[in-house]
């Protein structure tokens, strides 16, 4: 067996001095490490009393001793070197080091993170949204409702409007599993309808007075009613919580903007996911009842135009003909936007009834 | 066991240590080194931390998550290891078969706390309250053991805080805030660091703080004064060249003003940690030897803001880069007047302490970093 010595630094365990040392083999199960003036002094250290911490970058070996001494090697660990591991910290080390792997892990991370985002974590949470009980989310749906009816108004349409609208919600939308349906005035989120995950649905009356057809108000509903009936929140809840625990688990820390930051944009593209199959639900709900999709593309087309002349009261210096150029343009911050642009949504459904007259 | 010496049995060439910091300015053979001022030097480089920075992640993604204790220990140890001064250098030695159970142990209690949460709202204010007042004992035991694994030329950390001060300095600092209605919260910042800082030992030398609360209340609020009376002046500024020329577009004025005012806030968060970091390290001394720091803050929030955008541009691949780049400029700027001798360093007998609080304080995002 080659025996040749190795140098390194040995520390007693007792004072910090660094000594300069030489290692050499004693049998198969120990070493002799020897240090101080001349490498007069000596210690016998058995392979079970050692502890590898292995190379790390250009840090070389280290071994700890026990009695808390420890030696730092200058250079691999040498061929004789008995520990068991040694190959696994040496391979480890080695992929650190080469490029071809370097290049590889990072196609697969970026793959993985990829499929994972797009796939996986939408796939999960659907799976276990639909294996939860349907009450999961009732204690967070009422403090959520509590919430809305304090920032709203009580509502000015009449008993006898409401019924009407009630009916027809019943009779088309509801099927089996009707919601509680609650009209409000608008306040301060004007013209708006809320899916609240107690199995509640809340409509302001701006909303119901924009509709020129009550048709347009039932696709509204059924796209509401399409949150509700496929757990939307829940869903996005759990896929919230899915992507935090990934991230946590490979980066390990950090509560910065960089962290909340992909996870408030993958969010805002599942709930965008949410609103397109929310929107496929109400076109489907309407198809079973003979109901034209196209009333939804109006009342979508009619919120839109609203909006604009809402900016456009804001924002006088700017012509619409601009503003109609800047709204079509898809920009880099439609990655966060929770809703997709109603001209996508219009597409769809329109595109939705071309299929259905084939 | 805490605080009681090694006894120590010591080769005849070198002096008897006892309780007290024992090796004076020239009583060592080391004399003439000492009563200098040595810079701290980092080694380690980007490209190398790279390497080792997605290795980890591809094993850790690999072994469905196991790897991860081993990974944390690698990045530590990198940038422990790397980090030189006076020719020796410093190591992390906590094991990642521990670290792995105390993970395990944070992730259940994580998941379990955000499965209630799931259900209602009373259940998130009582995982919520548990937590809160569970914070101190995280914090003192993560602490605990990050020191007990830190090691410098061999020489352990200490941390000698108890669970009593803790309790009692979490304590002082919510009647801070609570009572001046948040206005002190930099007084709290210095407590906590006090908390830290001295109770931390290297071998049988301790560390302390000397700053004053009224030098951490000027490091934390200069930003933000400094952006107000920026906006104030230029707001004033723009209403005179708009009072002036009314041929120019208004709307051209309200963009300067809002990228002005974007800009200014960006800066304020990384301006603050420029600041306390000096004023940390100015005002710390191990022993007799003084730290200083040549830091300067506007290089450091620099770096620190375009590290975020050059995060977000590569999608998080630069990370290893703004990393390094951090942890470089802030240890290179570091100097110690260095007084004892650092070869006589002992350590503290402590106990092997568990990771699971180190785990869960990582879970739950809690930031010890001094």
């Amino acid at each position: 067996m080659n025996t040749a010595v190795v140098n390194a630094t040995y520390y007693d365990g007792k004072i910090s001095k660094p000594y300069d040392a030489q290692v050499s083999a004693d049998g198969e199960h120990a070493v002799i490490v020897r240090y101080g003036d001349q490498y007069a002094q000596t210690q016998h250290y058995t392979y079970k009393d050692m502890t590898l911490i292995g190379a790390l970058g250009d840090i070389q070996p280290v071994i700890e001793l026990k009695n808390d001494a420890r030696l730092d090697f200058h250079q691999p660990l040498p061929e004789w070197f008995n520990l068991e591991a040694k190959s696994r910290w040496n391979s480890v080390w080695r992929l650190e080091r080469s490029p071809a792997l370097i290049v590889f892990s990072v196609v697969f991370v970026v793959a993985f993170a990829f499929i994972l985002i797009k796939w996986g974590i939408p796939v999960a949470s659907h799976v276990v949204a639909n294996q939860l009980p349907e009450t999961a989310m009732k204690s967070w749906g009422d403090q959520a409702e509590k919430y809305v009816l304090e920032m709203t108004e009580p509502t000015k349409l009449s008993k006898a409007r409401q019924q009407q609208l009630l009916q027809k919600y019943q009779h088309l939308v509801a099927e089996q599993r009707p919601a509680k349906l609650i009209f409000r005035g608008g306040g301060s989120i004007g013209a708006n309808a809320l899916a609240i995950p107690n199995n509640t649905i809340i409509v302001t009356d701006e909303l119901v007075k924009m509709a020129k057809d009550d048709f347009e108000l039932i696709g509204v509903l059924a796209h509401e009613q399409g949150h509700l009936v496929q757990r939307h929140s829940l869903q996005q809840s759990l896929s919230g919580l899915g992507i935090s625990i990934i991230l946590l688990m490979i980066t390990g820390d950090g509560s910065d903007i960089l962290t909340s930051l992909p996870v408030a944009a993958v969010g805002a593209s599942y709930s965008r996911d949410f609103e397109s199959e929310a929107d496929l639900y109400a076109l489907k709900t309407m198809s079973q009842q003979n109901i034209p999709t196209a009333h939804f593309a109006n009342f979508l087309q009619r919120m839109e135009d609203e909006e604009r002349k809402e900016d456009a009261k804001h924002d006088q210096a700017e012509s619409e003909q601009s503003k109609a150029e800047t709204k079509d343009k898809k920009s880099w911050t439609d990655f966060f936007e929770s809703h997709p642009a109603t001209k996508a949504r219009i597409d769809a459904v329109r595109n939705y009834q071309a299929h259905q007259h084939q | 066991m805490q605080n009681s010496q090694l006894e120590t049995d010591l080769p005849p060439a070198l002096p008897i240590i006892n309780e007290m910091p024992p090796t004076l300015f020239g009583e060592t053979d080391q004399a003439e080194l000492l009563g200098r001022s040595y810079t701290f030097r980092f080694k380690g480089n980007a490209s190398e931390y790279f390497g080792i920075w997605i290795v980890n992640i591809l094993l850790t993604i690999i072994t469905i998550g196991f790897y991860a204790p081993w990974a944390k220990v690698r990045r530590l140890r990198y940038f422990y290891g790397n980090t030189w001064v006076f020719q020796r250098r410093f190591d992390f030695t906590g094991l990642p078969t521990k670290i792995l159970v105390g993970r395990i142990i944070a992730l259940v209690v994580y998941g379990g706390f955000s499965l209630a949460v799931k259900y209602s709202w009373e259940a998130f204010l009582a995982g919520f309250v548990l937590i809160f007042f569970a914070v101190p004992w995280l914090i003192r035991s993560t602490i605990r053991f990050r020191a007990r694994n830190s090691k410098f030329s061999n020489s352990r950390f200490f941390f000698s805080g108890t669970n009593k001060s803790a309790y009692w300095c979490f304590a002082k600092c919510l009647a801070v805030v609570v009572f001046t209605l948040g206005l002190f919260t930099p007084v709290a910042v210095w407590l906590y660091k006090r908390e830290c800082l001295n109770h931390l030992y290297l071998g049988q030398l301790k560390f302390s703080l000397n700053a004053s609360w009224g030098d951490y209340m000027r490091a934390m609020y200069m930003p933000l004064f400094v952006f107000i009376g920026g906006i104030a002046v230029l707001s004033i500024l723009m209403a005179i060249l708009f009072g002036s020329s009314d041929g120019l577009n208004p709307a051209y004025y309200v963009f300067l003003m809002a990228a002005a005012y974007f800009l200014g806030y960006m800066f304020i968060w990384p301006l603050t940690a420029a600041r306390l970091f000096i004023t940390t390290w100015n005002n710390t001394t191990l022993s007799r030897s003084q730290f200083q720091t040549n830091c300067n803050q506007w290089r450091y929030a620099w770096i620190v803001l375009s590290n975020w955008f050059a995060k977000v541009i590569s999608l998080g691949l630069l990370t290893p880069w703004a990393v390094v780049r951090l942890y470089k400029y802030q240890t290179e700027s570091l100097r110690l007047m260095l007084v004892d001798d650092p070869d006589q360093l002992q350590n503290q007998m402590q106990q092997d302490h568990n990771a699971i609080a180190e785990e869960l304080s990582d879970i739950f995002d809690l930031d010890i970093s001094l």
